[in-house]
């Protein structure tokens, strides 16, 4: 896959081999193969994830139970969490220089190489999702629908450890790796540091949640125009696993990474993600190791993220078949499975919004409070929509659970290190909300995420109520560590 | 570029410049500039008329890709289903595939003969815009149905039109289509006879002078000279039959009529439309191989033979229908001879290659995987030339998946190579490199995928044209979808590529290539 390169004609070049004169287009933000690649990775990220969010309506329409789909997500991120931490275990082994890391996390491929095969592992993923109801019949194979379907997840979980865009939103309901140390990588050469990374984030916020609206339009209009979950999350994979082709050509023929948009620049393999705690000992070491106030806002942000991970896969379930919500327009009528998808695209509205106040946001108001009823509101929501039962309000409480993009920034587990134009409170930012968790609690915190789907599982096979209201609880319980940690009685003493 | 009007001011209307029309007005003047026109201009139209019905029919496979995602109909009938296919091969094959090849003629074999215009090009123009009614016809029953006209249904006869179906039918859009292919026939005799003189009457060089291109060009309207009056001229039975019932389509011995009189066009069909790729191909390659085209007399009487043979070859499509083992065996062998000239045609392309300096430019990658699925559908078809495995396979995918390798393999990438070694000449433009690879490579996975696929359903024997199939080969069928999704977004690169050249692409010179000095040079720059 060789491009072209413009070479003028000397007088001292050979007469037997003339060079074809079309030139690329110089880079730059309009760079059209740029933009290609920018929409197919982002195409890519909606459709995966919005077939994730169908992924147990299909489940169920196969015949599998919330139990069943809870251990198939489990062991989607309990494989992400292996993938990652086997990835980055030369690390860990004290074989890392200085400036000869930059494949490292890679086991020694360019980031190119890795890129590219990651994508095509997600297009396979796809492709046996599509396929799983009739893989076996096929293959002779013993796997049935639930083993084919299980595969899908694992192959797909390549996208989500190394994948370009694995870190366009939303992050906080994967278990997705980000940057935490400053070695010489790849990534250096092409990504920007203290404010442009800021923006940069905000931008993978925004570009993410484009994505999963234009994947939320495309599965509402599938669903609605063939009538049935089953046949419109095959087409979805389906076309999913044709997008992800072509990001993973065009990757392929673009080459050189200065070509890259922006989304291409966080393909690159980041030293320190994922790394493996060497035991419990150290997890233990960073916990004591921490100032109070920082362990109770770590552990009040990963119990909100706990509740989410262990709630979000049932929501398609709660609307399409506990609480069926259909909505008619014009004389035509979006049926509940459909509707899941216009939620989807209010969710996605809710965190474009959200993004955007961001900056404002953190800058006008106190970031403690700002965190603090932040997560309270999204705390809420589960338990809001098992409650209502008119569309407009479940609309409305996906976009507020969307709008947590707003206080993401802040989220010590999630967000990248942002610091506000002025301290509100020095001491808080300082120990609190300016710093994100030591590595070992880090990927402890993602092995505590890896049970949650399951445990929401069980939950919502007992009853749907109970999973969303022990989401909220948990949730809630997250809050007040946070409050804990604030003090905010103590202000002004 | 000096045989363009828009560069030196010669037109191919005998001396009337454009400068000259543009500057009268009213209706008749207007009549007269779409009427009289040069051979550039003319070229570039028909190459627009057919990337617009090229991609209609390609939304037409896309769609039918999807309606076969699932084994069941989940949504759509079998009806819709079978008009998808049926729109799909009439639209690529009639006013696709058929007019990009005129448009690439007229834009260049003036050029290439030293001829200062082509024979008739008034009748050249008119040929032209008798294919804007021709599509409206053909289309009717699409366009009716989603304008919601009563009583226009879309076709869902099969792009062949076989009694008695294409004679019950009692869609109205059934008469239409056949008016439309009617006019289509009348348009590329025309333009067909009008190559053909061009080229003996016109041409200042000496015929061995003339290049492998025109010479597939000038076989190829020959044999649609010969060839379209057929269809013409069962179109007109077709017609008659379904308006009077003169009872010659219908009964025990009518569908044969049909059978021998379309076949006897459209295999011929199938060659017209794949001598000018092959010419193309043997025009590019060694434009990017740094030498001169390898064994080139063979290539000019390997497409003469192919040309003759392709008249004595379509009782190979009546195995299944009913023919005397010697009658058979005749059809065999005589189909099995044309593999001769085609692989000498591989071994001059091959042999040109040989050694030769390649140079990795879009043209260039497009040939040379046009030459691989030019061997993968060539040798899929010596199958089917043989009766017992024919009558095997032949109601099969494996059909569906060989003539796709040829014409979308070869004969379609074909054309994508002569779009961008000659885009320079038809724009004045230079297309994105860059683009251009991933809309190669797209498209190149993308036939890959699908048509693999659709070797391996046909391999177990899976027929084709139905809607619905066994749910074991669900994943096989998904495979092929996935394909066509990614040639189409491939196409969509190519048009986003057209776009953002002639929107802000480089201008290119007079010898965009270089090739000026080379010994590869060719007259139409």
């Amino acid at each position: 896959m060789t491009t072209s390169q413009p070479q003028s004609r000397s007088q001292g070049q050979s007469r037997s081999r003339p060079q074809p004169r079309p030139r690329p287009s110089p880079g730059g933000r309009f760079d059209p193969v740029r933009i290609v690649l920018l929409v197919a990775l982002v195409t890519s990220h909606g459709l995966i994830r919005v077939a994730e969010r169908y992924f147990p309506e299909f489940l169920s329409a196969l015949g599998y139970g919330p139990i069943v789909t809870g251990l198939v997500v489990s062991i989607g991120l309990g494989v992400t969490v292996i993938i990652t931490a086997s990835a980055t275990a030369g690390l860990n082994s004290g074989d890392e220089t200085e400036s000869g890391d930059r494949n490292a996390e890679t086991g020694g491929f360019p980031a190119r190489v890795v890129a590219v095969v990651s994508v095509l592992f997600a297009t396979l993923g796809l492709f046996v999702w599509t396929g799983a109801p009739t893989l076996d019949a096929l293959l002779g194979t013993p796997l049935s629908a639930l083993g084919w379907l299980a595969v899908g997840v694992v192959l797909l979980q390549a996208w989500h450890s190394f994948g370009p865009v694995r870190t366009l939103w939303p992050i906080d309901t994967r278990i997705v790796g980000r940057k935490t140390r400053s070695t010489r990588t790849e990534a250096d050469e092409f990504t920007p540091s203290g404010a442009d990374r800021e923006r940069d984030a905000r931008a993978g916020t925004v570009i993410g949640a484009l994505g999963i609206g234009a994947g939320a339009l495309i599965v509402t209009a599938a669903i609605a125009i063939v009538g049935g979950v089953k046949t419109g999350f095959s087409i979805v994979a389906a076309t999913g696993a044709a997008v992800t082709l072509v990001a993973a050509i065009t990757r392929g023929v673009i080459g050189d990474t200065d070509r890259l948009p922006l989304v291409g620049r966080i393909e690159a393999p980041s030293a320190a993600r994922g790394r493996v705690p060497d035991s419990v000992a150290s997890v233990r070491r960073a916990v004591v190791a921490l100032s109070d106030r920082r362990r109770w806002t770590i552990t009040g942000d990963a119990l909100v993220r706990l509740a989410l991970v262990g709630s979000t896969p049932y929501l398609v379930l709660l609307f399409v078949e506990e609480q069926p919500l259909s909505l008619s327009v014009g004389g035509r009528s979006l049926m509940p499975a459909a509707m899941f998808g216009a939620f989807v695209l209010a969710e996605a509205g809710g965190a474009l919004l959200g993004a955007i106040a961001a900056p404002r946001l953190v800058s006008a108001v106190d970031r403690r409070w700002l965190l603090t009823l932040g997560l309270a509101g999204v705390s809420l929501v589960p338990m809001a929509l098992v409650a209502t039962s008119s569309v407009a309000i479940v609309a409305l409480l996906f976009a507020v659970l969307g709008c947590r993009t707003a206080i993401e920034p802040l989220r010590p587990t999630v967000g990248p290190r942002i610091r506000p134009s002025h301290d509100v409170s020095p001491d808080a930012d300082a120990t609190a909300l300016g710093l994100p968790p030591p590595e070992p609690l880090q990927t402890a915190v993602r092995i505590a995420l890896v049970p949650a789907p399951f445990v929401g599982g069980l939950l919502y096979a007992i009853h749907p109520v109970a999973a969303f209201t022990v989401a909220t609880t948990v949730s809630l319980l997250g809050v007040r560590e946070l409050l804990r940690s604030f003090s905010f009685e103590r202000i002004g003493d | 570029m000096s045989h363009s009007s828009d560069t030196d001011g010669t037109d191919g209307t005998g001396g009337t410049g454009d400068a000259e029309l543009e500057a009268t007005s009213g209706p008749l003047e207007t009549g007269r500039r779409l009427i009289a026109v040069d051979h550039v201009r003319l070229g570039r139209w028909f190459l627009v008329f057919a990337l617009v019905m090229g991609l209609w029919g390609g939304l037409d496979a896309v769609l039918l890709r999807t309606t076969l995602v699932t084994p069941t109909l989940d949504h759509w009938s079998a009806d819709v289903y079978s008009s998808l296919f049926t729109t799909h091969g009439l639209t690529m094959l009639f006013l696709f595939a058929v007019p990009v090849i005129w448009g690439f003629a007229y834009a260049t074999i003036p050029s290439l003969i030293r001829a200062e215009r082509t024979a008739f090009p008034a009748l050249a123009a008119a040929a032209f815009w008798l294919q804007i009614p021709a599509a409206i016809l053909v289309r009717a029953g699409t366009i009716g149905s989603a304008l919601d006209v009563a009583g226009l249904d879309p076709v869902a006869i099969g792009w062949t039109m076989y009694p008695p179906m294409s004679v019950t039918s009692s869609n109205p859009a059934v008469d239409a289509l056949v008016a439309g292919l009617l006019f289509v026939a009348i348009s590329t005799s025309l333009t067909a006879a009008d190559l053909v003189v061009t080229v003996c009457r016109r041409r200042t060089i000496p015929w061995s002078d003339v290049d492998t291109f025109t010479w597939t060009v000038v076989t190829s309207a020959a044999m649609a000279v010969v060839a379209f009056p057929v269809l013409a001229g069962s179109l007109a039975l077709l017609l008659l039959e379904r308006a009077a019932g003169v009872g010659l389509l219908v009964g025990r011995s009518g569908p044969m009529v049909w059978l021998n009189l379309f076949w006897f066009f459209a295999h011929p069909l199938v060659y017209i439309l794949v001598l000018p790729p092959m010419g193309i191909t043997s025009h590019v390659l060694p434009r990017f191989a740094g030498r001169r085209l390898f064994g080139r007399r063979s290539v000019v009487y390997s497409t003469f033979a192919i040309g003759i043979l392709s008249f004595t070859v379509w009782g190979h499509h009546l195995f299944m229908a009913g023919m005397s083992v010697s009658v058979r065996a005749v059809f065999m062998f005589v189909t099995l001879a044309v593999a001769v000239p085609s692989s000498a045609k591989l071994c001059t392309w091959l042999g040109t290659l040989w050694g030769g300096a390649i140079q990795h430019t879009a043209p260039m990658i497009a040939s040379i995987a046009a030459i691989a699925f030019f061997i993968v559908g060539g040798v899929t078809g010596v199958f089917l030339a043989v009766a017992p495995i024919n009558v095997l396979y032949n109601g099969t995918y494996y059909v569906v998946a060989h003539f796709h390798m040829m014409l979308v393999g070869f004969v379609a990438f074909t054309l994508v190579a002569g779009g961008y070694y000659w885009f320079p000449l038809l724009t004045g433009r230079w297309y994105d490199p860059t683009l251009a690879h991933l809309h190669v490579w797209l498209t190149i996975v993308g036939i890959i995928v699908t048509f693999g696929a659709l070797f391996v359903v046909g391999f177990a024997e899976l027929p084709r044209r139905i809607a619905t199939y066994p749910p074991a080969f669900a994943p096989i069928h998904q495979l092929a979808t996935v394909g066509a999704y990614v040639i189409a977004v491939g196409q969509l690169v190519f048009l986003l590529n057209i776009g953002r050249s002639l929107w802000v692409g480089e201008r290119a010179g007079d010898d965009p290539w270089g090739l000026a000095d080379e010994p590869s040079h060719a007259r139409e720059w």
